[in-house]
């Protein structure tokens, strides 16, 4: 199936540019961090992700099944200046 | 040692200038800076005054790593009662004045009363001396840097100082140092221009001597270390890819906070600030630059497109190239008053630092003011003819001037936006907490930054707190109470300490670095109490001053509006249940007023 990975503040390898989009192909029912496993971003789960607009928490990647057509934005864990 | 044991004490009204020996079981107790510099006010400074008046004393605090190669050793803040908020202000600033400052031999300068005329403090090492400002007097920083420079014939002074609007008591007026670092938030360049006080310069040429120098410096050189590998994407970026963050999250206040998510995001953030403009070759974005023993280099230089419509007809005297936009200013002078002209929005934050203005606060102000006019509330009959839509370049751009030289309207956006919305009839406008305007988080999607911001002693702020990576994680209120008041206390000792709060420096790094630098006891566990009680003594004087349960709260728009979009869509900031717990935790109660056993752990009583 596909989903759709949105990169923020953060590029993907081989760009310059940060908040880059891609549509990725991934096994049916692959949850959450398999899809962050198999992304090829260097240290995916240290990312914050969002599916659909929804924040899902690191605990909670293992268990969160993906769907046909989902958006995934990840994002660094920055703090505010 | 690390403090220079030395206080440097002004009198305006006297016109003396007097040094004393700092108060050396005081620093035990609250380190230094921030913390010390607050002990100092609650103990000398009579919290009932009028900001603005005399009787509220001003204080320039370094902490004992100020001035040290500890990366980013180069912090001070200033305290006093904030013009903005009538609560205690403690306003924090990079740059070189700072180290300077500590190696002239001073720990602090505390101001009290007013002077008759426009003065600046001259401080070389320990000699200091009023001088006569009132040539000064109306110039803007950017004006009065050079011009002391060329009095005392040495450039490489150092100067913190106030433009037009610190001078005429615009609320949210901030100190500015090194032409574009400041001390930003609360109003304390109000409290500097009612003080008729119009610069501080400053010639340091000793240096600041550690308790064990060997041992310093080996923590020193593993800790510069960890700090440059972990901040390269501070250093490449700054802090503006926050606003893609906080956009895509849903977090990013647009519009007065009508909206968290601003559809011309790409015109206005990191990738357009790098960008490569058509109009002349050149990126907005010219290059980064570093503060005093910093290992980052967050702050941006920005280079303005010459032929954009604020500097056009500028003549060529005025310097294009400054301090550029960082998320904060960038968030304010963009999506929060609905402008996604990069250009313009660097222009207004040359302004904000040329007359001495915090960029949130106006950008809030000016964001509140556009609301209202678009509701009728005011009409270009109060604006001198200038429509104030939201989205309007031009808008931002004559009012931001129009404020800093404080004429026209900008007299009335000089009040803040809580002054403003309640003289035109609509307080739910403004977006503040105890008079101050908040930051670039909107509170709905961001639950630990509400409560970080109803309950911060200096009203909104994303600094006295960092609750960021769990609100990232998850946008509910539980377990929110620990992790702001973990950070709260955290900040607090940062902020004391002499150092930024970018490294992110734990409680085992601050020890490291603390117990060879200075006297005392600088454990993990004795860190963790001098941070509690450094921001109870904070709420003891907000109490003072009449504080109340009541300020602890957030605009009405966060908690009766859902937000419309991103990852909080639907939500409310849900203080109501945050804040018992948050209290519950300080050892308060439900009034917010810290307990007697409370006080007596904390030697506060």
């Amino acid at each position: 199936m596909e989903i759709t990975l949105r990169l923020i503040a953060v590029e993907f390898p081989g760009e310059t540019a940060p908040n880059g989009v891609r549509v990725l192909e991934i096994d049916e029912q692959a949850s959450l961090q398999q899809a962050l496993d198999s992304s090829g971003i260097p240290n995916a789960q240290s990312y914050m992700t969002l599916i659909n607009d929804e924040a899902v928490s690191i605990a909670d990647r293992p268990a969160r099944i993906l769907n046909n057509g989902d958006t995934i934005t990840i994002f660094p864990p920055i703090k505010g200046g | 040692m690390s403090w220079q044991g030395r206080v440097l004490r002004v009198n305006l009204t006297a016109g003396t200038c007097i040094g004393e020996d700092l108060n050396q079981e005081w620093a035990r107790d609250y380190l230094g800076q921030r913390g010390l510099a607050t002990k100092y006010m609650v103990e000398e400074s009579d919290p009932t005054a009028d900001p603005l008046s005399p009787g509220n004393n001003l204080i320039f605090a370094t902490g004992p790593l100020t001035g040290t190669p500890a990366a980013t050793g180069g912090r001070y803040s200033v305290i006093t009662k904030g013009a903005l908020t009538g609560a205690i202000a403690c306003s924090n600033s990079g740059g070189f004045f700072g180290a300077e400052l500590k190696n002239s031999g001073w720990d602090m300068v505390i101001f009290e009363g007013c002077s008759a005329k426009p003065v600046y403090l001259f401080i070389d090492d320990d000699e200091a001396q009023l001088h006569d400002a009132s040539d000064l007097w109306g110039s803007s920083v950017w004006e009065v840097e050079p011009a002391i420079k060329t009095i005392h014939q040495d450039p490489s002074i150092h100067i913190a100082s106030i433009g037009i609007a610190g001078e005429q008591g615009v609320r949210y007026a901030c100190v500015v140092n090194d032409r574009d670092r400041a001390a930003g938030r609360s109003g304390v360049g109000a409290v500097m221009g009612s003080k008729k006080l119009k610069a501080i310069a400053v010639r340091g040429s000793g240096g600041v001597t550690a308790k064990d120098p060997k041992a310093f410096m080996e923590v020193v050189l593993k800790s510069n270390k960890r700090v440059t590998e972990n901040s390269m994407g501070l250093t490449r970026g700054g802090t503006m890819p926050m606003m893609d963050v906080t956009n895509a999250f849903g977090t990013l206040p647009t519009r007065n906070n009508q909206d968290i998510q601003f559809e011309g995001i790409d015109s206005i953030n990191v990738n357009a600030q790098q960008a490569i403009r058509a109009s002349d070759g050149k990126p907005n974005l010219k290059t980064n630059k570093a503060c005093f023993a910093c290992t980052i280099g967050c702050a941006r230089v920005s280079e303005m497109d010459t032929n954009h419509f604020s500097v056009a007809d500028r003549g060529d005297d005025y310097p294009r190239i400054s301090g550029g936009l960082e998320y904060e200013s960038g968030y304010a002078l963009g999506p929060m008053v609905g402008v996604d002209d990069i250009e313009a929005a660097t222009y207004a934050n040359f302004v904000c630092n040329e007359q001495s203005m915090d960029p949130i606060s106006f950008g809030a102000t000016l964001s509140a003011a556009m609301e209202l006019f678009e509701i009728g509330a005011l009409t270009e009959k109060d604006t001198g003819g200038i429509k104030l839509n939201f989205g309007s370049a031009e808008a931002l751009v004559k009012m931001v001037e129009l404020t800093g030289r404080q004429e026209g309207f900008g007299i009335e956006l000089g009040m803040g936006s809580k002054l403003l919305c309640e003289k035109y009839g609509h307080p739910e406008f403004s977006m503040t907490v105890k008079g101050q305007e908040i930051p670039g988080y909107d509170g709905r999607a961001m639950q630990g930054m509400a409560l970080a911001y109803a309950t911060s002693n200096r009203g909104a702020c994303h600094l006295r707190a960092s609750p960021y990576e769990d609100d990232f994680e998850r946008v509910t209120p539980e377990g929110k109470a620990q992790v702001v008041f973990d950070t709260q206390n955290s900040g607090g000792v940062t902020d004391s300490s002499g150092l930024c709060a970018f490294p992110d420096y734990s409680y085992e790094d601050m020890s490291a670095l603390l117990t060879p630098a200075c006297e005392g006891d600088w454990s993990v566990n004795n860190l963790k109490v001098v941070g509690e009680r450094i921001w109870n003594l904070e709420k003891l004087f907000n109490l003072a001053a009449g504080l109340t349960v009541a300020d602890d709260t957030l605009p009405e728009r966060m908690l009766k509006e859902p937000a419309k979009s991103g990852a909080g869509k639907g939500k409310i900031a849900e203080l109501d249940k945050m804040l018992p717990e948050y209290y519950s935790l300080r050892g308060w109660d439900k009034d917010g007023v810290p307990a007697t056993e409370t006080l007596t752990r904390l030697g506060l009583n």
